[in-house]
């Protein structure tokens, strides 16, 4: 296939440098906005400050399991396994950011509803994100050769797709607690441009800091991997580890 | 054909296999799906159960004597007097989103839980007051 990891260890270091010093300065300027600079809300107050990590959060999660979905197909069909290395480095990535969504969320949830939790359809289906997150690292480790393992959590990351679309549209296709969309949506935003920049600023650096993990966790896995296999090269008798 | 084209293949007809039978799973479940009930949806439930209520606090029906909330949720169609015993979340106001849970009684709501729904409307003070000074505000 076209990309392999040596031309990715080639060109991959500076963008990564880029995504760093873009994600520094993103969050340098975006978290005093945030926090300090920009009004409350009309109805919530200062809690709506939640919503500045909560949201970015919530869309890197979805983006980046869209992303493996999207590598672990090309992997599937082009025999391109590259892809299921991405796949597995933005995996951690994209966990942690589904965590800090839920956590964040229930946080914002008490003093504005009441609750920590409900068991609606937006809460549960993004729990549900969170499993499979979980249950792509349970199935890739549990398999005796990595590339095997790496094959079937492709496999399980492209079924589990289907649970992105049924997150973003489930404060549309029924009744929930959770708002519906204030930004992603057909008519005009909801939200004011005094809310509106400071949240671009944070999701550019939150989006940037993904980014910049996810490169550096597939470097070292190439690089892992490059290096096991001259191990191997060079001591065939190993080749049953 | 290659064996490239023949994986693509696989996976796109299974794929749209899986994806419909999940949309026909969630559609086939949408009753059971939905948090709450409206007001209007209400009176097609079984009696007695237990169960959530959602829609907008009515302005001017909110009454507080002692430990007891009393106020009606409408959903524009229909109206359903709630009394409820307990915490008040802070959102918790006239023309405001709010959730309950509990039994209906005697046309009455008992709710055992209530929780405050809040729109996507994020606004800054000073922009409501500006609007409701022009006459443009809509609560």
């Amino acid at each position: 296939m076209f990309i392999n990891s040596t031309h990715v260890l080639v060109g991959i270091p500076k963008i990564t440098r880029w995504l760093g010093r873009t994600a520094f300065v993103a969050l340098v300027i975006g978290l005093p906005w945030a926090l300090y600079y920009s009004p409350p809300d009309y109805q919530q107050g200062e809690t709506m400050r939640i919503l500045y990590v909560h949201v970015p959060a919530s869309w890197g999660s979805l983006l980046i399991y869209t992303g493996m979905a999207i590598t672990s197909g090309i992997a599937f069909v082009y025999r391109w396994f590259l892809g299921h290395l991405i796949t597995r480095a933005f995996a951690l990535v994209g966990v942690i950011l589904a965590v800090i969504s839920l956590v964040t969320g229930a946080i914002w949830g008490l003093p504005t509803w009441g609750t920590w939790w409900v068991w609606d359809a937006r809460l549960t289906s993004m729990l549900l994100l969170f499993f499979l997150y979980l249950g792509y690292f349970a199935l890739i480790r549990s398999y005796t050769y990595e590339d095997k393992g790496l094959q079937a959590g492709g496999i399980l990351v492209m079924v589990g797709w289907v649970n992105v679309p049924i997150i973003k549209w489930s404060v549309d296709w029924w009744h929930t607690l959770h708002q519906p969309a204030s930004l992603l949506r057909l008519a005009k935003p909801a939200i004011h441009p005094q809310f509106l920049m400071p949240l671009l600023v944070m999701a550019i650096g939150m989006a940037s800091l993904s980014l910049y993990f996810g490169f550096i966790r597939l470097q070292t896995h190439i690089r892992e991997r490059k290096l096991l296999a001259e191990h191997l090269r060079q001591r065939p008798e190993n080749l049953a580890v | 054909m290659t064996a490239r084209q023949h994986r693509l293949r696989f996976l796109i007809f299974v794929g749209i296999l899986f994806v419909g039978g999940v949309g026909l799973i969630l559609w086939s479940l949408q009753e059971n799906l939905l948090y709450f009930v409206t007001p209007q949806a209400l009176s097609q439930q079984k009696a007695g159960i237990h169960l959530r209520l959602g829609g907008l606090v009515q302005p001017g029906s909110i009454q507080r004597l002692g430990q007891d909330l009393v106020f009606v949720v409408t959903d524009e169609v229909a109206t359903v007097t709630v009394h409820y015993v307990g915490i008040v979340p802070d959102l918790f106001r006239e023309g405001q989103g709010v959730v309950v849970e509990g039994i209906l009684k005697n046309n009455i709501f008992e709710a055992t839980v209530l929780l405050a729904k809040h729109d996507e409307r994020y606004l800054p003070p000073t922009v409501v007051s500006a609007l409701k000074e022009k006459g443009q505000w809509r609560p």
